[in-house]
């Protein structure tokens, strides 16, 4: 169900460190509406980085990410309000309630209006257990945060979502939950970037899946290509190849 | 979404262990200390009381004595140490460093240069640790722990969420302080032997206030720290290094340093300069001790006795107004250099407001001084006039104490500078949060 | 073993941490130095001036002992600076002679010895090397990867804990050498041989104390397994031992002492006591009246017999209100001794010579000598007199004429002087001043070895998982 104008669009965006080193060598990319877009690569390969400048964490050194049509280095603020983003790996505030911790990132996104039913719902959306609503995060395993994180990003219910791999350290049971999930968001129409190692999951759910090595989307394939090339064939291809030329 | 911020930095720290534990141990410090040194100003204040009646009824001599400051139990300051009567005579100027007034020999030299546990150390000492552990992982663990790019990834500007992490953790801890300060004032107000006059609710009232700007200057540059370093842990090491530095070095090296830099005469040089005014004295003073000693002497032999004795007092007392001064100019180099420390500027605020500092010693002591000169000329009267002199009084003891508006004159530099403490340590942590790469 | 030390010692040593506490050092005991070398030069000229003239014109009226300037209170200042130092005796009473007043505006401050610096910086500095050795390795998981290897628990922890030692006695082993270089150079007399077996004892002393806080350490690391929360703990433990619990044992010590009030007692005892005496001699010019008394010697007699009765109430009150002071300070010093900066700070100031024995010692040696120009003056002139505060001085009537009867006074004796007792201050030899210490050094022992035992037993159980 892909409409026209991208959502996210990464414009010749490239990415020099101080130490001097590229993370990202003049990347073009964009995500419909209803579409997943997957970014593969090897640690280091620049998809963190390529997430980090979309929100505005770190300012490109050339080149632009637009977010909704709006530029995200000259309007960071107003770009937000068009994204969500699921961290990989993140604590969330211990102390705090599952649905605290929803609250409170809702009201952050915008969403001040919301009664307790509506978190309870969002949070049985993603299958997290009834009786972990009201207990404190920081006794949960890392499958219920992680399951927490994408409630956290669905409550916002922002257009583009921004997911930086999603999927490690996940149980098979959960991964595949978390994939079923990504297809209803899909389906409603939203515009999904998630960076990952996990090719069989990519594979599984990427309308488009793109690979990085060193700071450049060397490939890009769509789900009907794949049908017919063996990714995990290519990507591994592309991992044992020559280092790319320094540009 | 400020506010949002703001309740739930503040409900964090109402939730952690630390803040129970640093809150809890804050609590009991300070009521133990103050019971304790209300029930020592009350003995000290008694017996203050009963030396005045005994005294007056001593109606030979004349005795001036020096009670205990009320604001003592808060802020126990140099009040306890110094000296607390002066016997009026005519041979002698009542001065600081003559003997009954002289600093009294320590009870424990072992321990006794360990600072009091007053309120003023509770605050100076355990709270801004307090404020160390509560303030050390405002950006650093939310860093570490990845909440920080989730709650930036909203469209919430950077220095409103630092700003909105200032205002809670000032909230906080301003909120422990006003606990423990709160607890503190009861005990004060409901003991019955304590009366505190409109002025002395005044200067608590600044106290407060100044413990509120010391704490703000701490949690600020726990902020600072959080900010340009990533791992929690190695922040709070950093900022107890901070501490140690700040409370407990610098403020003894700097009075060392002033001890250098504005050396006093030695006990030599002053007992010398002393022996000459007794040798130009000498004389007479024999000759008018014998024309006493004898059964023969008159009015005008006991008036030249006064009036002699009286001149060699004088000239003695420029001696030691001299040192005296010298002293005091070396005590404020010693103010001076150590302000760098915001618990020496918070320091000598709480003693003026408290009334235990030097300030009011000498105060007190040129009070003395007064009443000794209207002695020796009402002495004198009674052999030039003793119709007028029977009709005179000496005047009683009293000496002006600095007004709230003349002590607030005299600190407001010192609090203004612990403001700025905390503005440039604000500054700096906000520049630095704006830049900060999140990563 | 020797691999995880070297491993454990590098990691601290390379960390920009352990540069800050290097020059720290290094610049601390360098002042510390200076500003001891400078003010024991003043009291050493005090000390000589005062005690040649003593030397050259030695009197019956009264002599001046002033202790001599201990060597080693860079070490350990052990208050010092508050005591007297030194008394002037007369008749067996002692005054001291007044604690210099110089200083009294500026905010008291304890001395910048190495008893404070150890106390203060060190031991933070110990800990901060030692809350993560076993709680930061679970976090970072590297733990487990150790284990997994033919090394044992108990070779682990031993190698931690020498580590920490390691890296903390290099700094200190810097400022010694920095402090031990100015001393030597610049104080009068410099340090002699002897003076140096007590600062190598010092040296292990501090090391003792490090070796505490480095089990304390280890055992919160094994108890929990959060870093930051070890470090909070340990830090609530640090405050504890060297500040809350030295400053409240002064609060407790002047509890105890608050009753009876010291000035109110005096200001009544001591009037009470003059109206006594003078009621007695005023009796006795009735006695004299009744014809009592023969000769005049016989009344002067009577009348010195009570004056003299009179001082020593009024001495033997103030020797018990001292003595009950000293009782009571004893009994907050043992109280402080809960915390083991105590313990530390008393054995440093024993081995040194200075604090409390020290002035023991010295005042034990003052009475000595008292007794022996006693002896002196009771061989040379028959009596011993003691001058008081208070003199009277009154005509009586005797036989019809009138007579002068007075307090009694000392004499001067202006003959041979040569047998003049000579006051030779000897310092206690070092077993004396390791008897002294032998109880804070015992504490100090079993803290270690009790925290050792809690360390050893909380790593060989905590959950590696």
């Amino acid at each position: 169900m892909a409409t026209s104008q991208p959502i996210l669009k990464a414009d010749d965006l490239s990415m020099r460190y101080e130490d001097g080193v590229l993370a990202l060598d003049h990347l073009n990319l964009d995500v419909r509406p209803g579409e997943v877009y997957c970014l593969l690569g090897a640690n280091g390969a620049g998809k963190t980085t390529t997430i980090n400048l979309f929100l505005n964490f770190i300012p490109p050194t050339t080149g632009t990410c637009f977010i909704n049509g709006i530029d995200v280095t000259k309007d960071p603020l107003e770009a937000k309000k068009y994204v969500a983003f699921v961290s990989e790996n993140v604590m969330l505030y211990g102390n705090f309630t599952a649905r605290q911790n929803l609250d409170f990132f809702a009201k952050l996104g915008g969403k001040t209006a919301l009664a307790k039913n509506d978190y309870y719902q969002v949070m049985r959306r993603v299958s997290l257990q009834e009786k972990a609503f009201d207990q404190r995060v920081k006794n949960f395993s890392k499958g219920m945060r992680q399951k927490l994180g994408i409630s956290i990003a669905i409550i916002k219910d922002a257009p583009a979502i921004l997911l930086d791999e999603p999927t490690s350290g996940l149980d098979p049971k959960a991964a595949t939950e978390f994939l079923e999930i990504m297809a209803e968001l899909k389906n409603e129409g939203k515009a999904i970037l998630m960076s990952t190692h996990d090719i069989f999951r990519a594979k599984e759910i990427g309308d488009r899946v793109g690979i990085m090595k060193e700071g450049r989307l060397v490939m890009e394939r769509t789900r009907q290509e794949l049908q017919y090339e063996d990714l995990v064939k290519i990507y591994i291809d592309y991992m044992k190849s020559e280092p790319l030329a320094i540009s | 979404m400020f506010k949002t911020i703001v309740v739930r930095e503040i409900l964090e720290y109402l939730k952690s262990a630390r803040f129970a534990l640093g809150l809890i141990i804050t609590v009991v410090l300070i009521a133990a200390s103050t019971l304790i040194n209300v029930e020592d100003y009350v003995l000290r204040h008694q017996d203050f009381l009963d030396a005045k009646k005994e005294l007056q009824a001593e109606s030979r001599r004349v005795n001036i004595l020096r009670g205990p400051q009320v604001l003592s139990i808060l802020v126990r300051g140099k009040d306890k140490d110094l000296g607390e009567l002066v016997r009026v005579w005519v041979g002698d100027v009542p001065s600081e460093l003559s003997g009954t007034m002289d600093v009294r020999k320590p009870k424990f030299p072992s321990l006794a240069r360990l600072s009091a546990v007053d309120f003023a150390f509770l605050v100076r000492v355990v709270m801004s640790l307090m404020v160390i552990f509560l303030a050390y992982g405002a950006v650093a663990e939310e860093k570490a722990g990845g909440t920080l790019k989730l709650v930036l990834a909203n469209a919430l500007p950077r220095d409103k969420l630092l700003l909105g992490k200032l205002v809670s953790g000032l909230a906080v801890v301003l909120g422990a302080l006003a606990v423990a300060s709160l607890l503190a004032v009861i005990f004060l107000m409901l003991h019955p032997a304590v009366s505190l006059s409109g002025s002395d609710i005044l200067r608590i009232a600044g106290m407060m206030a100044v413990s509120a700007l010391y704490l703000s200057v701490f949690y600020a540059l726990g902020l600072f720290v959080s900010v340009k370093v990533d791992r929690p842990a190695v922040a709070l090491m950093v900022l107890l290094q901070a501490w140690v530095f700040l409370v407990v070095l610098y403020p003894n090296l700097s009075v060392t340093l002033a001890e250098r830099l504005v050396p006093l005469p030695s006990e030599q040089t002053v007992a010398a300069e002393k022996a000459a005014v007794e040798d130009r004295f000498r004389k007479d003073i024999q000759e008018v001790n014998e024309k006493l000693g004898q059964a023969t002497s008159t009015a005008e032999d006991r008036l030249r006795f006064n009036k002699v004795w009286s001149q060699n007092a004088e000239e003695i007392h420029k001696v030691d107004s001299e040192f005296s001064r010298l002293q005091t100019r070396q005590m404020k180099s010693a103010e001076l250099i150590s302000s760098l420390s915001p618990a020496s500027l918070y320091d000598q605020v709480m003693n003026r407001l408290a009334r235990t500092d030097i300030r009011e010693y000498e105060l007190f002591m040129e009070g003395a001084v007064r009443l000794w000169r209207s002695y020796v000329e009402r002495l004198n009267l009674r052999y030039t006039d003793p119709d007028a002199y029977k009709k005179s009084q000496l005047p009683d003891f009293g000496y002006a104490s600095d007004s709230t508006a003349q002590t607030i004159a005299a600190v407001w530099p010192q609090a203004l500078v612990l403001f700025l403490f905390s503005l440039v340590f604000f500054t700096l942590a906000y520049t630095g949060f704006l830049k900060k790469d999140l990563r | 073993m020797k691999t995880i030390i070297r491993r454990e010692f590098l990691d601290h040593v390379q960390s920009l941490q352990f540069i800050v506490l290097f020059a720290l050092s290094v610049v601390l005991f360098a002042a510390s130095g200076f500003v001891y070398v400078r003010a024991q030069a003043e009291r050493d000229v005090y000390y000589r001036t005062q005690m040649t003239r003593a030397e050259r014109h030695p009197s019956t009226m009264g002599a001046r002992l002033v202790r001599r300037p201990n060597a080693l209170g860079f070490m350990a200042a052990g208050g010092d600076q508050d005591r007297p130092s030194g008394y002037d005796i007369q008749g067996g009473e002692f005054t001291p002679i007044p604690v210099n007043p110089r200083t009294f505006k500026l905010p008291a401050i304890p001395a910048l010895d190495w008893s404070f610096l150890i106390r203060v910086l060190f031991s933070l500095y110990v800990i901060l090397l030692g809350y993560d050795a076993v709680s930061g390795e679970k976090e970072r998981g590297t733990l487990r990867l150790i284990l997994a290897n033919p090394l044992g628990r108990v070779k682990l922890l031993v190698g931690k804990y020498c580590s920490i030692m390691a890296a903390a006695s290099v700094p200190f082993a810097a400022g010694v050498l920095v402090s031990l270089i100015i001393v030597g150079a610049f104080l009068p007399g410099g340090l002699a041989a002897a003076d140096l077996g007590r600062v190598l004892f010092v040296f292990f002393l501090v090391l003792a104390y490090f070796s505490l806080f480095a089990f304390l350490s280890l055992l919160f690391s094994s108890l929990i397994s959060r870093s930051s929360l070890v470090l909070l703990a340990l830090l609530a433990v640090w405050v504890c031992f060297a500040v809350v619990i030295p400053s409240s044992s002064i609060v407790i010590a002047e509890k105890l002492s608050a009753a009876p009030s010291e000035t109110q007692s005096a200001r009544m005892f001591e009037p009470m006591v003059q109206k006594e005496v003078w009621a007695k001699i005023g009796g006795v010019q009735e006695r004299v009246n009744r014809g009592e008394f023969r000769t005049e010697d016989e009344i002067h007699r009577e009348t010195d017999r009570i004056f003299e009765e009179g001082q020593a109430k009024v001495t033997e009150f103030y020797a018990n209100y001292a003595r009950a002071e000293n009782e009571r300070g004893r009994k907050a010093k043992a109280m402080s001794r809960i915390s083991p900066a105590a313990l530390f700070q008393y054995a440093a100031e024993d081995i040194a010579g200075t604090g409390d024995a020290g002035e023991e010692n010295f005042l034990s040696q003052c009475r000595e000598y008292s007794r022996a120009v006693d002896g002196f003056i009771l061989r040379k002139l028959g009596k011993v007199v003691r001058v008081s505060r208070w003199s009277f001085s009154t005509n009586m009537e005797f036989q019809g004429k009138p007579i002068v009867v007075h307090s009694p006074q000392p004499q001067n004796y202006t003959g041979d002087m040569s047998d003049f007792p000579k006051f030779e201050e000897r310092r206690p030899g070092f077993g004396q001043a390791l008897k002294s210490a032998f109880g804070d050094l015992a504490g100090l022992l079993v803290w270690n070895i009790l925290l050792a035992g809690l360390a050893f037993s909380a790593f060989l159980r905590t959950d590696v998982r």
